[in-house]
């Protein structure tokens, strides 16, 4: 296996947890220690019992029993919790890590992957990674020790014996091994196949109300069936598959019983070993059985925790393609923007989304971006924050690359307001400001008051402490909107980009945030994509898309005085034609 | 805590009778296993007690490892027959879990079908489907433990009674302990769970609003968030993890217990005298099979508890069921294709819908709709209009039956039953305000399981003909996760076309402005009624395009319908309509 860069990946994780892996070493050596000494101590007792030597040796053995016993259950127990500590703390923080590297990842990529596949990467397989480190990995060395103690007592027994166990044992782990590449194959399939059948009921839980009202039942419990269709063949594979790597080590293990027994009544009756001895051949025969047992399942789940982590590993190996790598700053104050010779095509596809595109817009200027839809207008605005990357020519703001900034800076200095709203199951505070706790409670109702939200906030005795489950519990689409909206008021940007964004609202409503966007245009550039010719009417320049080129930009005065133009088209007919 | 009415028992019964040839060959299996366990003491006692003093192996040794090796093989030589029935048993079952948690969230009225995210409710058909159908393998072991295990202290008694019942104390002392703390466990994994729950559901929020992180730069502040719920987890995780495993070494260990218990007794009580070699050699063995039996009883009986939590877990997705109908029968389609049941009847041709009384209250709070009466025309536009918040969502959910609300609904005349049964084609199809698309073509996204005849005056319809010409793939377009590939415009005018390709007689349209520009509204309208088919549509708009083609106009403000009429009229005697109407 190739699981160098998952090994380094366990490694870097565990570091941090150095004491505890030694304090957990320890407790596995009490543990191991224990187990293979109690049959020694009860072979002892057997022959001196049988003996009839004196009764004071055998209370001290039985003693010496229960302490050790006893120690055995207060050593496992303390030992799970540290390393449940150990894999919990490890995997917490692999997780997040994940999750930002996920988070950085481009938007392309998101939009092409679902979220449950990625819940099922960051948590299901961070999960199974837990298990590996808190349960698997001790329980594996306690096993190992206790496999290798139990060998040896074989051989200071009989060599006979001792010949026996080592020769069926490494027979069994090499018929093991081969077992592994079916097994891992098929769980690898389960899990492709279950992925999709949970990706599938997930849309369709967050989409009922489209299902229901659209006579779409028969339709979806149809694919569900053939989703689970698909996925049974795979799940009862992997199943049966999986299985007997639990039950072949147990088969040879009581096969191995019932040759020890057999190799032990022949060796006392040609003298060469007593009773005693056999019953501790038989009683070591039962400490090999249960890591046996043991080794079967984990090495099932073993294999499980290596594939998770080649998934994991799969995920870091991602890079995002829009690098962060800018170092320069930009002013603080309106922006410049120039846009020269630009084009841009997504990575699969074939034609220019945006081709040779050439514009500037002075600081403090608004400009008014038209044209149909698919004309290229939300991708345009995308390339300036850089959740695109653009390809020829260049972005500039305020004379510096885009490239050259770096992304924090850019996002901060550049607000993009869209038509999808993105909340969270979080207080109003958090999402407002983002869960960013640099942003104070002042700077929050100022937000909220600003887009005429602050009433409703304060009607809740909770107030930013009220927790959102979502649209239509008391908050419709449109307060939604309006709640996303205030996030612009947190950050002092240079550049606002407005996408569609005031279209949810009705006109009363919007006049209120007519007087937001007022003032959070004052003094700044802005871009707005609007629906409405008196959105337009704030716009100083008109930039006009029509299949990713520009066929019109100018100052709007100067287009709506000169017929012939677009612009001037559109003011005459009434038709909003090009506000698409 | 526990709540005794909680037909578990009943669940697990009815999902066991859902297979019941896979559920006795497991059984049949099981009994093998575990009655096997009785073997090695007896035969090792009878071996130890026939050996001393003998200078060759005698035949009825020979035999009797014989009869060793031969159960051993029984035993494990059957085993994969029952991961084979397992297997089948948890293929059908789960599905069939999934099956009834699925249909009857679809079968409740849509806009508040889940008690919680659509991330957080996937845990339940996953998580929850697995660990109860685990345990549901393992019941059968119960009972065969039982006896077995009792068989072993019958066989040891007649041996020496006394020595027995001294055995016998830490193995009670074990299970007692495993059951006084069942509650404590109970509670500890609740706690689990929900943090579980709250991990996963918070992951989905975040990977359906990654734009908005991104832009926002707050990964890392998302992520520290993340993190504390993480931590959170590891705490509840830690205690459980610590009860559990301290309650399980004691189950194992007391055999170990069990073992030193009768060396003390067997010292002090002086009993050696009494038993041969053999008998402690039984003894010896038999306390290593009850170690086994009485460690994974502890377990079962933990699983058990699990799995009652796992079973409430699913019910409580069904909201409004009985528990017990989770565990319903109904066929299920793995291997062939499920037939088409929705045979729909002919509908009774629309030719007027009174609304009258309609009310919803959002629970807790004073918001909401009330007293809502107005009349829909055949082959006609009404519009409800308003301003934000003021509730014509929520009356078009009320009155279409997505929320539980009260009044009335005349179809013909005729009091609509059941609006959330009866709002559905071949009645009527509906856009919601916030479609959702899925990751799948733009054709399936449209279809949606209804006949292709009218998908050409649907798409036309739905003024989506000209970006199915400019795709390269046309229908075939994958419109990825969430419709994430197509523009906001495009994922409206789909669903607009999801309604318009279905025969029904009303369409219901919330808001379709939100992504539409007024060029494509107007023609939207204009298209929807050049047809020579007669349309009827009940739509939520504040916008110009809808307003001017209305028939009829109903304004709500505050969640009550302040005024209705044709436009001119409103125009003239109703100062909010002016507001709102921007030519």
């Amino acid at each position: 296996m190739t699981n160098t860069g998952a090994s380094g990946l366990i490694v870097r994780y565990l570091k941090p947890r150095l004491v505890p892996i030694v304090l957990l070493a320890f407790l596995v050596l009490v543990d191991a220690a224990a187990q293979l000494t109690l049959p020694g101590l009860l072979t002892l007792f057997v022959d001196n019992a049988t003996t009839k030597t004196a009764t004071g040796l055998l209370a001290s053995i039985a003693i010496w029993y229960l302490g050790l016993s006893v120690a055995r259950q207060f050593a496992t127990s303390i030992q799970a919790y540290v390393a449940a500590d150990v894999g919990m703390r490890a995997t917490n923080k692999l997780r997040a890590d994940l999750l930002k590297h996920a988070m950085g990842l481009d938007i392309a990529w998101h939009n092409a992957t679902t979220p449950g596949a990625l819940i099922e990467r960051i948590d299901g397989d961070t999960s199974r990674l837990n298990t590996l480190l808190s349960t698997l990995l001790p329980q594996l060395i306690v096993n190992v020790l206790i496999m290798a103690g139990a060998t040896i007592a074989f051989y200071v027994i009989d060599w006979r014996a001792g010949v026996l166990v080592t020769i069926v044992l490494p027979l069994a782990l090499l018929f093991l091994q081969r077992l592994q590449t079916p097994i891992t194959t098929a769980y690898a399939r389960e899990r492709e196949f279950a992925s999709r059948l949970f990706g599938f009921i997930e849309e369709r839980l967050a989409g009922t109300e489209d299902i229901r009202a659209n006579g779409a039942v028969n339709h979806v419990m149809k694919r569900f069936f053939s989703a689970s269709g698909a996925w049974a063949g795979p799940a009862m594979k992997a199943n049966i598959l999986g299985s007997l790597s639990w039950t072949v080590p147990s088969a040879i293990n009581a096969l191995i019983s019932v040759l020890v027994v057999a190799l032990g009544v022949w060796l006392v009756s040609i003298g060469s070993l007593t009773l005693g001895a056999v019953l501790a051949l038989l009683r070591y025969t039962e400490v090999l059985s249960r890591p046996w047992f043991a080794l079967g399942r984990q090495i099932q789940e073993l294999l499980e925790a290596a594939s998770s982590l080649t998934r994991i590993n799969q995920l870091t190996a991602l890079r995002p393609t829009i690098h962060d790598l800018g170092a320069k700053a930009l002013p603080h104050s309106a922006l410049s923007i120039t846009f020269d010779h630009v084009g841009f095509a997504y990575p699969d596809g074939k034609e220019d989304v945006l081709s040779e595109l050439s514009f500037e817009v002075q600081p403090g200027r608004i400009l008014g971006l038209l044209g149909r839809t698919g004309s290229g207008k939300t991708t345009l605005t995308r390339l300036i924050t850089r959740l695109h990357e653009h390809g020829a020519g260049n972005i500039l703001l305020s004379g510096t690359r885009v490239n050259d900034l770096p992304l924090r800076h850019l996002r901060e200095r550049v607000t993009l307001v869209t038509q999808d709203v993105q909340l969270f199951s979080a207080t109003v505070r958090e999402n407002v400001a983002l869960f960013d706790p640099a942003i104070s409670d002042d700077v929050i109702w100022l937000a909220l008051e600003r887009v005429g939200m602050r009433v409703w906030a304060e009607a809740d005795p909770l107030r930013l402490d009220r927790v959102l489950t979502g649209i239509g519990n008391g908050m419709s689409a449109g307060q939604a909107q309006l709640l996303a909206f205030a996030r612009a008021f947190t950050h002092d940007p240079g550049l606002v980009i407005l996408d569609e964004a005031s279209s949810r609202l009705d006109p009363a409503t919007e006049q209120q945030l007519e007087y937001a966007i007022d003032r959070l245009l004052h003094r700044r550039t802005a871009i707005i994509i609007a629906h409405r010719l008196r959105t337009v009417e704030r716009a100083h320049d008109i930039l006009v898309l029509e299949d990713g080129k520009i066929v019109e930009f100018g100052d709007r005065m100067t287009l709506a005085g000169t017929p012939g133009t677009r612009y001037h088209a559109l003011l005459n007919s009434g038709a909003e034609d090009l506000l698409a | 805590m526990r709540d005794r009415k909680f037909p578990a028992h009943a669940i697990l019964g009815r999902l066991i009778a859902y297979r019941p040839v896979d559920y006795a060959i497991m059984i049949g299996q099981t009994i093998i296993f575990y009655l096997v366990e009785l073997v090695p003491g007896l035969a090792m006692k009878s071996i130890f007690d026939t050996l001393p003093g003998l200078t060759f192996v005698p035949p009825a040794v020979w035999a009797i490892l014989g009869v060793f090796l031969a159960t051993a093989l029984l035993r494990w030589l059957t085993i994969p027959l029952w991961f084979w029935a397992q297997s089948r048993l948890n293929v059908n079952v789960g599905t069939l879990l999934r099956r009834n948690m699925l249909a009857h969230i679809l079968a409740q009225p849509g806009a508040r079908a889940l008690p919680s995210s659509a991330g957080e409710a996937i845990s339940r058909f996953r998580d929850d489907v697995t660990d109860s159908l685990f345990f549901l393998g393992l019941l059968p072991d119960l009972p065969t433990q039982v006896l077995t295990l009792a068989t072993m202290v019958f066989v040891l008694a007649r041996v020496n009674p006394i020595l027995t019942l001294v055995a016998m104390i830490p193995i009670l002392i074990s299970v007692s302990a495993a059951q006084l703390s069942g509650r404590l466990i109970e509670y500890n994994k609740k706690l689990m769970q929900e943090s579980i729950g709250m991990v996963t559901g918070s992951l989905g929020e975040i990977f359906g609003a990654v734009q908005a992180i991104k832009l926002g730069s707050a990964e890392s502040n998302v992520a520290t968030a993340f993190e504390k719920l993480g931590e959170r987890r590891r705490k509840a995780f830690l205690r459980v993890t610590l009860l559990l495993q301290f309650l399980q070494s004691l189950s194992y260990n007391s055999s170990a217990f069990a073992t030193a218990a009768v060396l003390l007794a067997a010292v002090v009580g002086d009993q050696l005298s009494s038993l041969s070699a053999g008998d402690l050699v039984l003894f010896i063995t038999y306390f290593g099979a009850m170690n086994f039996l009485v460690g994974f009883f502890g377990e079962l009986l933990n699983r058990y508890r699990q799995t009652i939590i796992n079973l409430k877990r699913m019910t409580e997705l069904m909201i409004g069921a009985e528990p017990a109908s989770v565990a319903r029968h109904f066929p299920i389609y793995l291997n062939k294709t499920s037939p088409d049941t929705d045979t729909p009847g002919f509908p009774t041709t629309l030719q007027q819908m009174e609304v009258s009384n309609i009310g919803w209250v959002f629970p807790g709070t004073e918001a909401g709709i009330r007293n809502c009466s107005f009349t829909v025309n055949s082959g006609q536009l009404t519009v409800i209009t308003g301003r934000i918040g003021t509730g014509k969502t929520t009356l078009l959910r009320a009155l279409l039956g997505l929320l539980p609300a009260t009044g009335e609904v005349r179809w013909n005349g005729q009091v609509i039953q059941k609006r959330d049964k009866f709002f559905q084609p071949p009645h009527s199809a509906y856009v919601p305000q916030v479609p959702k698309l899925f990751s799948d073509t733009l054709r399936e996204n449209i279809l949606v399981g209804a006949p292709d005849a009218l998908l050409k005056y649907a798409t036309y319809a739905a003024v989506l003909d000209r970006d199915i010409t400019g795709l390269d793939k046309g229908l075939e377009t994958e419109v990825g996760v969430r419709g994430t590939k197509v523009s906001g415009g495009q994922l409206q005018r789909t669903a607009a076309a999801r309604a318009f390709v279905r025969q029904v007689e009303l369409v219901v349209v919330d808001d379709v402005s939100s992504a539409l520009d007024l060029e494509t509204e107007t023609e939207l309208w204009k298209r929807v009624f050049e047809q020579t088919e007669r349309r009827t549509i009940l739509a939520v708009s504040h916008r110009a395009p809808a307003l001017e083609r209305a028939a009829h106009i109903v304004v709500m403000k505050d969640g009550t319908i302040l005024d209705q009429g044709t436009l001119s009229n409103l125009l003239q005697r109703c100062a909010e309509m002016r507001e709102i109407y921007q030519p």
